[in-house]
C-alpha cells in the first residue's frame, strides 16, 4: 500500500470517536484483554464527565466488539482475536513506528 | 460490642475486595491512588494511557464498577478541608461514589474531614431530613460547633450529634447532643445523612481510629444500610 492509501486508512479509522481511543491506547500496549480496552475506553470518553457507570462500559464493549475492532481489523491497525478475547496492536507496522502520527491526528480532530 | 452495627458496617466493607485501576502517563497518580485507598483487599494498579486526562476504573469480582477522572484525588489528599456550608465539591462526590461500600484505610483526618465535609454540605444543600453524627471527641466537635449551630439556624434539618464526653453548651432548636454516652460511640467517628426523604441522597461514613490519626473505615449510599445504622445511633441514647 503507498503512503497515501496509508494516510487515507488512518483517516478513516480515527473518523470513529471509539477508533480513535482504540489506536492511542494502543500506541502504549502492544496486546490487551478485551475488558481491559473497553474499560480503557469508557473511563477514557466518560470520566471526564464525572462517573462512567456500568451502562456505559456496556455501550462501549458493544459498540467495539460489533463495529470498531472488526473495522480496524479489516483496515489492518489491529488483531480482533475474538475467541482469545484480546487485540493485538499492528498500529506502529502500519504508521511505520510513528506512534505520534495517531496523536496529531487525533488533535487534528479534536 | 464486637458485632455492633457500626463495627459490622466497617468489617463488611473490609471484605469486598476491589481493582482499582489508575489509567495515567506515568505511575505518580497510582501511587496517590494507592496511599488514599490502598487496603489488603484493595489492588492497585497502573496502565499507562496517552492523555493529560487520567481516571481510575474499579472492578470487583462481578466485573466494572465504575469509572471516575483523577481531578478530585489531589482534594481529597489536600491538607485543607472544605468549608462546612460550602456546596459539595460534584468531581470528589464523583470519586467518593465509585469506592462505595469498599473498606478504606489510611486515611488521615484531614481526609476523613473530606468525606465528612460531603455529607454535612449535601445535608445542608438538601436542607431537611435528619443528620446524625459522631465525633470521637468533644474537642472535634468544638471545632465544629459554631457550623453545625449555624446549619441548625439556617436549614429545617434535624441535627444529633453524639459524644462519649460531656458537653455543656446551651442547647439549640433543630441541635441535639448526646453527650456522656457510654457504649462504643466514642469509638466512631460517624455521619450519617437520611436524604431528606430521598432514598437516592442517603449518605453514611462510618470510619474507626485504629492508630493515632489513622483512620479505618468506608461509607455507603444503600439507604437500608443508612436507615439501620441510624436507627441504631439513636437508641444509643435511650
Amino acid at each position: 500500500m503507498n503512503e497515501t492509501a496509508d494516510i487515507d486508512a488512518v483517516f478513516e479509522a480515527l473518523a470513529d470517536e471509539y477508533g480513535r481511543y482504540v489506536l492511542r491506547y494502543l500506541t502504549e500496549h502492544d496486546t490487551v484483554t478485551f475488558d481491559e480496552l473497553c474499560d480503557a475506553v469508557t473511563g477514557w470518553k466518560h470520566a471526564v464527565d464525572g462517573v462512567a457507570d456500568w451502562d456505559d462500559r456496556r455501550h462501549t464493549a458493544i459498540r467495539l466488539h460489533h463495529a470498531t475492532l472488526p473495522k480496524l481489523d479489516r483496515m489492518g491497525f489491529v488483531v480482533y482475536d475474538v475467541d482469545e478475547r484480546l487485540v493485538i496492536s499492528r498500529v506502529d507496522d502500519r504508521l511505520l513506528d510513528d506512534s505520534t502520527l495517531v496523536e496529531r491526528l487525533q488533535t487534528a480532530y479534536e | 460490642m464486637g458485632d455492633s452495627p457500626l463495627r459490622r458496617a466497617i468489617e463488611d466493607a473490609r471484605k469486598n475486595a476491589v481493582t482499582v485501576t489508575v489509567y495515567a502517563a506515568d505511575r505518580t497518580a497510582a501511587e496517590d491512588v494507592r496511599r488514599l485507598f490502598g487496603t489488603r483487599n484493595t489492588k492497585v494498579e497502573h496502565r499507562r494511557l496517552p492523555s493529560d486526562e487520567p481516571f481510575l476504573v474499579v472492578r470487583n469480582e462481578a466485573g466494572f464498577v465504575g469509572a471516575v477522572a483523577l481531578t478530585a484525588v489531589d482534594r481529597v489528599v489536600s491538607p485543607s478541608p472544605p468549608t462546612l456550608g460550602t456546596p459539595p465539591d460534584e468531581d470528589v462526590r464523583a470519586l467518593l461514589s465509585v469506592f462505595a461500600d469498599v473498606g478504606f484505610a489510611s486515611f488521615d483526618r484531614h481526609q476523613l474531614l473530606v468525606v465528612s465535609r460531603e455529607i454535612e454540605n449535601l445535608a445542608w444543600r438538601v436542607g431537611t431530613g435528619e443528620l446524625h453524627t459522631g465525633f470521637h471527641a468533644a474537642d472535634a466537635f468544638r471545632a465544629q460547633a459554631d457550623g453545625y449551630e449555624r446549619m441548625a439556624v439556617e436549614t429545617a434539618l434535624d441535627l444529633h450529634v453524639y459524644l462519649h464526653d460531656p458537653w455543656r453548651n446551651p442547647p439549640k432548636d433543630g441541635l441535639t447532643v448526646h453527650a456522656e454516652l457510654g457504649g462504643e460511640i466514642g469509638e466512631f467517628w460517624f455521619v450519617l445523612y437520611d436524604g431528606g426523604g430521598d432514598r437516592s441522597r442517603t449518605y453514611a461514613l462510618v470510619a474507626e481510629e485504629r492508630a493515632p490519626n489513622e483512620f479505618y473505615g468506608c461509607w455507603t449510599y444503600d439507604a437500608e444500610h443508612v436507615e439501620s445504622l441510624i436507627e441504631y445511633v439513636r437508641a444509643t441514647d435511650g
